[in-house]
């Protein structure tokens, strides 16, 4: 088939402390599956999906990362080649939310500028151990103005929502596109119009 | 003379008079002896040597020698071993800072110094193995703010041109030339150790006198007692503020007590930064891949000949990472017993400590897959740790 299968191609990262269910929200996602067994992710991983949006078909690569520190090294030479991050803590444990300032911080300083960041509190239907209110993780999302949604990759809560959130925000960032074929490089007529000026 | 002066140092050498030192006589002539040395001195004498002559005369016995360096040696045997010391003579006799008005009296000197040193050391029976060991001092360059006396040449290190090295590990200082003379002999101490994460695992056992880095101890101690039943043990990241904390606390030398630490997760991922920020990982990358390599050679290798493989090959560890090793492995044993409760099985486990104790990148293929050997590595040191780090 000569026709491409999408327009455009996304690339998502998954981040935050050990045993937060990154891995599952990605399965939760790419299959529809949901698995109890309790194994830590070795290294990185990654699953493709493709969806619909706003009449473009969006290939998703998204990018699961081990939270074990030991991985880190790794883990944080992809940050820069992502569009968007998914950061995830757990509302059942206080620790992996406290960490978020830190997992911010890494972003700042692996990622490229322009990343889209999305906050998950991940395992809301364990609402009987609950330790981390929805409103607290309002607040913080609100003050590094990051979008934010409280996710449950058990009972299928919030998954598809926020990767369809994330990569709408990721393409109204883009540049108006006015064909399909976007991916291609055109060159710049917009810019040469610019006045001329600035530093060198 | 000075002798008033001299001699309180005798109080302490009593018990010392019962061994005569015994003088070991130079048998050709040399010219130009110092007038302040007798019979003792050999003018230059290699230390291979001294150590000959001096084995032959016995036990007590000793010389005065000048090095290939031009440095002059004091060479003793006593209890069997021979010890080099720099001397000095600038009016009276001058050994690692002490003075003395004769050389007999510096030698019995020296026969305590050794004896306090053994007894120090008799305390594990594994002294051989801390003396075979032969550190070298890690020199780093140091800004003196008072004069310091070399405790290689004894002369004053002063002067805006002087380049001065301190050892970072035992605190012995020299001028800059000195330091590459000096033999493998660091002692660490722990007053000169600026930190613990990041030193060498035998510096600072040496340094605590203990067989495994206190940290380990402390920090496996306090997850047996409260943390095998935990969900997701070593799995889980800690709070990193309450890590560096930590971390900073160990490093600062104050004592820590981990019970006052809620979070067990933080101690774990102490443990685990602790491990991963040895200079040299706990098994060396060599030893590694021998072990990697002999797994793969030639035919499939039955679990016992594996585990003869690894059971050879940690053998030549030195003794600090052996009962490290052992003392962690016992530890992750546990925690796999009660993997029912804690969900941590021999390969969740093996997942977490093979990046933290194995640190060359090679464990991944492409995909970063780590490779089943490795998986079975960790599997068989947490099955049987007591067969394998005998």
């Amino acid at each position: 088939m000569a026709k491409k299968q999408y327009d455009l191609l996304f690339k998502l990262l998954l981040i935050g402390d050990s045993g937060v269910g990154k891995t599952c929200i990605l399965y939760r996602f790419s299959d529809d599956a949901f698995n109890t067994t309790f194994i830590s992710t070795i290294g990185i991983d990654f699953k493709i999906k493709t969806i619909e949006l706003k009449g473009k078909k969006i290939k998703l690569q998204i990018w699961d990362t081990a939270g074990q520190e030991r991985f880190h090294t790794i883990t944080t030479s992809y940050y820069r080649g992502a569009m968007g991050i998914m950061l995830v803590y757990d509302i059942t444990n206080a620790r992996s939310f406290e960490n978020i300032a830190k997992w911010l911080r890494n972003i700042d300083e692996h990622a490229s500028e322009d990343v889209v960041k999305m906050l998950l509190g991940n395992k809301c239907d364990m609402t009987d151990r609950r330790v981390i209110s929805k409103e607290r993780g309002e607040k913080i999302a609100i003050d590094h103005q990051i979008r934010f949604l409280e996710t449950s990759a058990k009972s299928n809560i919030n998954i598809d929502k926020a990767f369809y959130d994330l990569a709408e925000a990721i393409l109204d960032k883009m540049p108006s596109q006015s064909s399909t074929n976007s991916m291609s490089i055109r060159p710049v007529e917009q810019e040469s119009n610019k006045p001329q000026g600035g530093c060198c | 003379m000075n002798d008033n002066i001299v001699d309180k140092s005798l109080e302490v050498l009593k018990d010392y008079d019962k061994f005569e030192p015994i003088v070991v006589r130079r048998e050709n002539r040399l010219s130009n002896i110092p007038n302040f040395y007798g019979e003792e001195f050999h003018g230059v004498l290699r230390r291979s040597a001294a150590e000959e002559m001096l084995r032959r005369a016995g036990e007590g016995a000793y010389l005065i020698r000048l090095s290939t360096s031009e440095s002059c040696i004091l060479s003793i045997i006593f209890n069997g071993k021979i010890f080099h010391y720099e001397t000095n003579f600038d009016g009276s006799y001058l050994i690692n800072g002490k003075r003395f008005s004769n050389v007999s009296k510096m030698v019995k000197n020296g026969f305590e110094i050794i004896e306090k040193h053994e007894m120090s050391n008799e305390k594990d029976n594994e002294t051989e193995n801390v003396k075979l060991l032969k550190l070298s001092h890690s020199f780093k360059s140091y800004q003196f703010k008072v004069p310091k006396n070399c405790n290689f040449c004894q002369n004053k290190i002063w002067g805006p041109f002087q380049k001065r090295q301190k050892c970072c590990n035992c605190g012995f200082s020299s001028h800059q030339n000195c330091s590459s003379k000096f033999a493998h002999d660091c002692l660490p101490n722990l007053k000169y150790m600026k930190r613990i994460f990041g030193v060498d695992l035998i510096v600072l056992c040496l340094a605590h006198n203990a067989e495994i880095p206190k940290i380990v101890e402390k920090c496996i101690e306090e997850i047996e007692k409260r943390g095998l039943k935990t969900v997701g043990i070593y799995r889980m990241s800690g709070s990193e503020e309450e890590i560096e904390a930590l971390k900073n606390k160990f490093d600062g030398g104050s004592e820590v007590d981990l019970t006052v630490i809620k979070d067990i997760h933080s101690i774990c991922s102490l443990l685990k930064l602790y491990l991963r920020s040895l200079p040299n990982p706990l098994i060396p990358c060599k030893i590694l891949e021998i072990i990697f390599e002999q797994f793969q050679m030639d035919q499939p290798k039955t679990d016992e000949q594996k585990i003869e493989i690894l059971r050879n090959e940690l053998s030549k560890l030195d003794i600090f990472r052996r009962k490290t090793l052992a003392c962690l492995f016992r530890h992750l044993k546990n925690v796999v017993q009660f993997s029912v409760q804690n969900r941590m099985d021999a390969h969740n486990l093996a997942i977490i400590f093979i990046p933290t104790l194995f640190r060359s990148l090679s464990i991944m293929d492409y995909g970063f897959k780590i490779k089943p050997a490795y998986f079975e590595i960790i599997k068989f040191l947490i099955e049987m740790p007591d067969i394998i780090l005998v």
